[in-house]
C-alpha cells in the first residue's frame, strides 16, 4: 500500500485531542415540533360546487384546481380508450369566443399557465397564477371550463399529437413496463385496465363528436370540486369563482365508483429491447382503494419496503449489491382500486439475482411482517414528513384535489399521523399477506430477452408471455439463445 | 435518488427580497455560512455547497467528483454507513446531493429538531471522512454509479444526446467537455488513493458555502456551527480551476448524426453561450421563452401548430461557471425529415433575431418569468439553494433584488443583439434518430 499523505498532513493539523466533538453518540435531538398540516375552509358556490380553500399569504402566487368527478379514464367508452384524456386536452383548444393560440397568448401574457388532462378518476383544469392576475386568470379558465369549442381542425392536430405520444411510449422502457403490468393486473374488462393516454388502435376511432359528446354527459357542477391555494382571501376567492362558474351546471349528475375486475391472466410477462444495458422490472400486484382502512399499513410497509434510503430493498439491492441506481416500492391508489409494486432498473447480467432478490425480500415481509425498530422508522418517516407534502400550493392543490376523487374529505390530512401512529404489527403482517401474496404477484421484465429470457423461467412467474412494446401480445416468445 | 443537477444556474425574478434575508458568517477556518429564518414549517434544511465539480477533474478521471460524492453516504470512523439516512429519516426528512459541472451540493433536509445532529453529522464527513472508505465500498459505489449511468443516458431515448454536442461543442481542454457522469473505463480505473487525494484537495472548509435554512433561531444557529464546525482545521482554500479563456463562437457549423432505439429524429441546435449571470444571461432567457415558452411561442405555433413538423419544441440557455450552452430542441413528426424541421427552425429564429420581439412578447416572457421564479422560492429546499446560487455563482449572496431588476431590464433591442451575437453559422447540429432516420 502507498502511504496515505493526504490523511497524514489533516492528522499533523487535526491532531485527535483538538477534536472538542465526542464522536461517540450523535447530539441529542429536542423535541419532535409540532405540526399540523393546512386545513382548508370549505365553501360552496351558488350551483352547489364545493370550494376549499387553503390560504397561503407569503409569495404571491395562486393555484386554482377544478376537479370532476367520473370524467377520467374509467369512463372511457368500450373500444375507445383514450377518449376522456383526448376530451380533456381539448378543453383549452379554443374555448368560449376564443382560438388556441389567442387562448394562450392572452394566458400566457398573464404570466398563467393552464393545464387541462384526466386520469382514471376525474379530469382536471388547473390554473397557477401570479396573486395579482386572479381574476382575468379565471375568467379565461372558466371559458375552457363551460365552453370549449372543440373545433375540428384543432380537434384534428391534437389527436394526432396524442397518437405520437402513444407512439413514442414504445421508448421508455419504464412506461412500457408499467402500462403491461396494469394491464396484467387490472385485466382488460376493468374500467382501470387500459392507460389514460389509450392504445393507437382505439383512439384512431375516437372521433372529435365523440369528445364533445364526452364533455356534455361527464362534465357538470355536479360532480365537480374547486381547491384553491395560495395568496387568495377566502371571501374574495369564492365570489370570484361564483362570478365566473356560479353559473355553470353541465349535464352530468353523478359520477359512480367504478369496481375493479382484476386479471387472471399469465403472471410474467417480457418485452425485447435488444442489447439493452438494463432491464427494467416491475413485480406488482393489486392493491387497495385510497378510502380501504388498510391504506395506512400499506404506506408503512411500502416506506419499510423502498420508500427510503434505508429501507429494507434500496439498501439490499443498491447498497449492498450494486444491482442498481434506484428501487422503490409503491402503493399507489385510485378510488376503486390500486396497485403495489416494486420499481427498478438492473444491470442487464443481474436481472434474474435482482428479481430472486426482491422475492425473497417481499416473502420474508410478507411471512414474518416487519421488525419493531423497522415498523417504528417507517412511522416516524412518514409521520414526520408530512410538511414537506404541503410546503408547495401546488402540493396542497393535488392532495386535496385527491381527497376530493377518493371521498375521504377535507379532515383526513389531519388525522394522518394518528392513523400512521396506530398502525400495528399485526396490521402490517394483515396487509402484507394479503397484497404480497408470490402466487398472485406479476413480473413484467423490458430488456434484452435473448440474454435473459431462459432464466426468468425458473422464477416461478410460469412461462413467458412476449409483449409488443405497445402492450399487446405477440405470440410465443422468441426462444433464448442456446 | 441521489441524481445529478446538471444546471446550477439560477432562475430569477422579483419581489419581496426579504424571503433571503440572512445573516453571513465565515468561520476561521473559511467556511462560509449563511444563515436564513424562515419560520413557515418546523422544517431545516442544511446545504454545502462545494466549489467542485465534473470541471476540475483531470483526464482520465472523469465522473470522479460524481462518484465521490456517492461515496459521501457510505460512513465515516464514528458513524457507520447507513446512519446518516437513518437519522434524517427518523425525523421526516433525508440526505441527498447533486453533482454537476461546478459544483457538488448536499443537502440534508428534516424537522428542525434534527439540526444539531446535522452539523454532527457534517463535521463528522468534512473532517476525515475518507479513513473509512475502503474497497468494497468503492466498488459497490462504482456498480451504482455505472447504473445510473445505464438508467438516466444509455438505456434511456435520446440519453446519449447531451455527451455528444457536450463533446462538439467543447474542445478537450475545456472543463465542461466531458459528461458530469464520466466515462466507463475512468470510473472503473478509479482508484482509493484517488478518492483521498480528492478529498484532501477539495472537501476543505474553505471551499465550501453552507447555508442553513428552516425553522431556526438565527443565534442559536451560529452557536451550533461554531461548535460544530469551527475548529476543523483547512488548509489553505485549494487552488481555483482557472477560467479557461473565453471562446469565441464555433467557427463552423458542426454536424452530428447518432442512432438510438427510438420511433422518430429529434434535433438538437447548440451554441456556445455565456457564462451564469453574464449581462447576456438575462436577455437569452427571455429570447429563449420567446421562441419555444408555451404555446403561443414562435417556435411552438408555426413548427408544431401550424407546419406540424414537429411534436414538441424547447428552447434554453443553460449556463456554467465560465460557459454556457444555448439549445433548441425539436422532436419531428413521424415522417418528418430532420432536415426540413431544422430548416424551419433556423427561418423562425432568424426571424426574431431580425424583427426583434413584440411589446407583447416581451410581457409575455417576464411574467412567466416572475411566476416560476416565485414557485421556485416555496420549497424550503430550493429557497436554500437560490441563496447558496448567488452566494457562489452571482459571487452576491444578496443579488435577489439585482436578479430581479436584469429580467425588467430586458428590452427588444437586447433580444435582438444577443440573438444575432449567439446564434451563429457556428453551431454544432446533432439529429438522433432510428437508422431510417439518417437514410439519404
Amino acid at each position: 500500500m502507498r502511504p496515505d499523505l493526504a490523511l497524514c498532513a489533516l492528522a499533523l493539523a487535526a491532531p485527535a485531542a483538538a477534536q472538542p466533538i465526542d464522536w461517540s453518540h450523535p447530539p441529542p435531538v429536542g423535541p419532535q415540533p409540532a405540526y399540523a398540516p393546512p386545513a382548508p375552509r370549505v365553501l360552496a358556490l351558488a350551483s352547489g360546487i364545493p370550494v376549499w380553500v387553503v390560504e397561503r399569504r407569503e409569495l404571491p402566487i395562486v393555484t386554482v384546481r377544478l376537479v370532476v368527478r367520473g370524467a377520467g379514464s374509467t369512463s372511457d367508452a368500450p373500444g375507445k380508450a383514450g377518449l376522456a384524456g383526448y376530451a380533456a386536452d381539448l378543453l383549452d383548444e379554443g374555448a368560449g369566443g376564443l382560438g388556441a393560440v389567442e387562448l394562450a397568448a392572452r394566458l400566457e401574457r398573464l404570466g398563467t399557465t393552464l393545464k387541462t388532462w384526466a386520469e382514471e378518476d376525474a379530469a382536471y383544469v388547473e390554473i397557477g397564477c401570479l396573486a395579482r392576475n386572479l381574476a382575468p386568470s379565471l375568467e379565461l379558465m372558466a371559458k375552457v371550463v363551460t365552453a370549449p369549442a372543440f373545433d375540428a381542425k384543432e380537434a384534428a392536430r391534437v389527436k394526432e399529437d396524442r397518437l405520437t405520444a402513444i407512439a413514442l411510449r414504445r421508448d421508455e422502457p419504464g412506461a412500457v413496463a408499467h402500462l403491461i403490468l396494469e394491464g396484467a393486473i387490472l385485466g382488460p374488462q376493468s374500467p382501470y385496465g387500459h392507460p389514460a393516454l389509450g392504445y393507437a388502435g382505439e383512439l384512431e376511432r375516437v372521433t372529435v363528436e365523440d369528445a364533445r359528446d364526452f364533455y356534455a354527459r361527464r362534465y357538470g357542477a355536479a360532480v365537480s370540486a374547486l381547491v384553491v391555494a395560495g395568496d387568495v382571501d377566502t371571501a374574495e376567492a369564492t365570489k370570484l369563482l361564483d362570478a365566473q362558474l356560479g353559473a355553470w351546471r353541465g349535464a352530468a349528475s353523478t359520477a359512480d365508483a367504478p369496481a375493479a375486475a382484476p386479471a387472471r391472466g399469465p403472471r410474467l410477462y417480457v418485452v425485447d429491447r435488444g442489447g439493452a444495458p438494463q432491464s427494467h422490472v416491475l413485480v406488482g400486484g393489486l392493491g387497495i382503494p385510497r378510502a380501504d382502512p388498510r391504506a395506512f399499513a400499506l404506506e408503512v410497509v411500502a416506506t419499510a419496503l423502498g420508500g427510503t434510503f434505508s429501507s429494507r430493498l434500496v439498501h439490499r439491492l443498491r447498497e449492498e449489491l450494486g444491482y442498481t441506481y434506484e428501487v422503490r416500492a409503491v402503493g399507489s391508489y385510485h378510488r376503486g382500486t390500486g396497485l403495489v409494486y416494486v420499481d427498478t432498473a438492473v444491470f442487464t447480467p443481474r436481472t434474474v439475482a435482482a428479481i430472486r432478490e426482491i422475492a425473497r425480500i417481499l416473502a420474508d415481509v410478507r411471512q414474518r411482517g416487519l421488525a419493531p425498530d423497522e415498523l417504528k422508522a417507517a412511522q416516524q418517516n412518514l409521520v414526520r414528513s408530512l410538511p414537506q407534502a404541503f410546503e408547495t400550493i401546488d402540493g396542497i392543490a393535488g392532495i386535496y384535489a385527491d381527497l376530493v376523487v377518493t371521498g375521504l374529505g377535507p379532515e383526513w390530512p389531519a388525522q394522518y399521523a394518528t392513523r400512521i401512529g396506530a398502525v400495528t404489527a399485526a396490521d402490517v403482517r394483515a396487509v402484507a399477506r394479503a397484497l404480497l401474496d408470490d402466487k398472485l404477484l406479476r413480473l413484467v421484465v423490458v430488456g434484452d430477452v435473448a440474454s435473459i429470457e431462459r432464466a426468468l423461467g425458473g422464477l416461478g412467474f410460469g412461462r413467458a408471455t412476449a409483449m409488443d412494446p405497445d402492450g399487446r401480445p405477440i405470440g410465443k416468445a422468441p426462444k433464448a439463445k442456446p | 435518488m441521489r441524481p445529478l443537477l446538471l444546471c446550477l444556474c439560477a432562475l430569477a425574478g422579483t419581489a419581496r427580497a426579504d424571503v433571503l434575508a440572512h445573516e453571513d458568517v465565515t468561520l476561521k477556518n473559511g467556511l462560509r455560512v449563511l444563515i436564513l429564518s424562515d419560520r413557515r414549517a418546523p422544517v431545516v434544511t442544511v446545504l454545502t455547497w462545494y466549489r467542485v465539480g465534473s470541471a476540475d477533474e483531470e483526464a482520465g478521471k472523469t465522473g470522479f467528483a460524481h462518484l465521490y460524492e456517492h461515496l459521501m453516504f457510505k460512513g465515516s470512523p464514528h458513524v457507520p454507513d447507513g446512519v446518516i439516512d437513518k437519522l434524517h429519516e427518523a425525523a421526516g426528512g433525508w440526505a441527498n446531493a447533486s453533482t454537476g459541472d461546478d459544483a457538488t451540493v448536499y443537502v440534508d433536509f428534516a424537522s428542525s429538531s434534527l439540526l444539531e445532529r446535522m452539523l454532527w453529522l457534517e463535521a463528522d464527513r468534512l473532517s476525515g471522512l475518507p479513513a473509512a472508505i475502503d474497497k468494497a465500498k468503492l466498488d459497490n459505489q462504482r456498480d451504482v454509479v455505472l447504473n445510473e449511468r445505464r438508467e438516466r443516458f444509455e438505456n434511456a431515448p435520446y440519453g446519449m444526446a447531451g455527451h455528444l454536442i457536450a463533446e462538439a461543442l467543447w474542445p478537450e481542454s475545456s472543463p465542461y467537455h466531458h459528461p458530469t457522469i464520466g466515462y466507463p473505463a475512468d470510473l472503473q480505473a478509479a482508484s482509493l488513493a484517488d478518492v483521498k487525494a480528492f478529498f484532501a484537495r477539495h472537501y476543505v472548509p474553505a471551499n465550501a458555502v453552507m447555508v442553513i435554512a428552516g425553522d431556526v433561531d438565527v443565534s442559536a444557529a451560529r452557536r451550533l456551527v461554531e461548535r460544530y464546525l469551527a475548529w476543523i482545521p483547512s488548509p489553505e482554500r485549494p487552488p481555483q480551476r482557472p477560467a479557461p479563456p473565453a471562446l469565441a463562437p464555433l467557427d463552423k457549423p458542426i454536424e452530428l448524426t447518432a442512432t438510438d432505439a427510438v420511433q422518430v429524429p429529434r434535433v438538437y441546435l447548440t451554441w456556445r453561450g455565456p457564462p451564469a449571470f453574464h449581462r447576456d444571461e438575462a436577455p437569452l432567457d427571455v429570447a429563449t421563452a420567446i421562441l419555444a415558452g408555451g404555446k403561443s411561442s414562435r417556435l411552438y405555433r408555426a413548427i408544431v401548430m401550424e407546419k406540424r413538423l414537429a411534436q414538441d419544441v424547447f428552447a434554453a440557455a443553460d449556463c456554467f461557471r465560465d460557459a454556457g450552452e444555448v439549445q433548441i430542441v425539436a422532436t419531428a413528426k413521424p415522417g418528418v425529415k430532420p432536415g426540413e424541421l431544422v430548416a424551419a427552425l433556423d427561418a423562425e429564429t432568424a426571424r426574431l433575431a431580425a424583427e426583434g420581439p413584440s411589446a407583447e412578447e416581451l410581457e409575455r416572457a417576464r411574467n412567466a418569468h416572475e411566476a416560476r421564479f416565485f414557485t421556485q422560492l416555496e420549497s424550503p429546499v430550493e429557497r436554500a439553494s437560490q441563496l447558496a446560487t448567488y452566494a457562489v455563482m452571482a459571487g452576491d449572496a444578496d443579488y435577489f433584488d439585482k436578479d430581479v431588476a436584469r429580467y425588467r431590464a430586458v428590452t427588444a433591442a437586447d433580444v435582438k443583439d444577443v440573438l444575432r451575437r449567439t446564434l451563429t453559422s457556428g453551431r454544432v447540429v446533432l439529429v438522433v434518430g432510428p437508422e431510417a432516420a439518417h437514410a439519404p
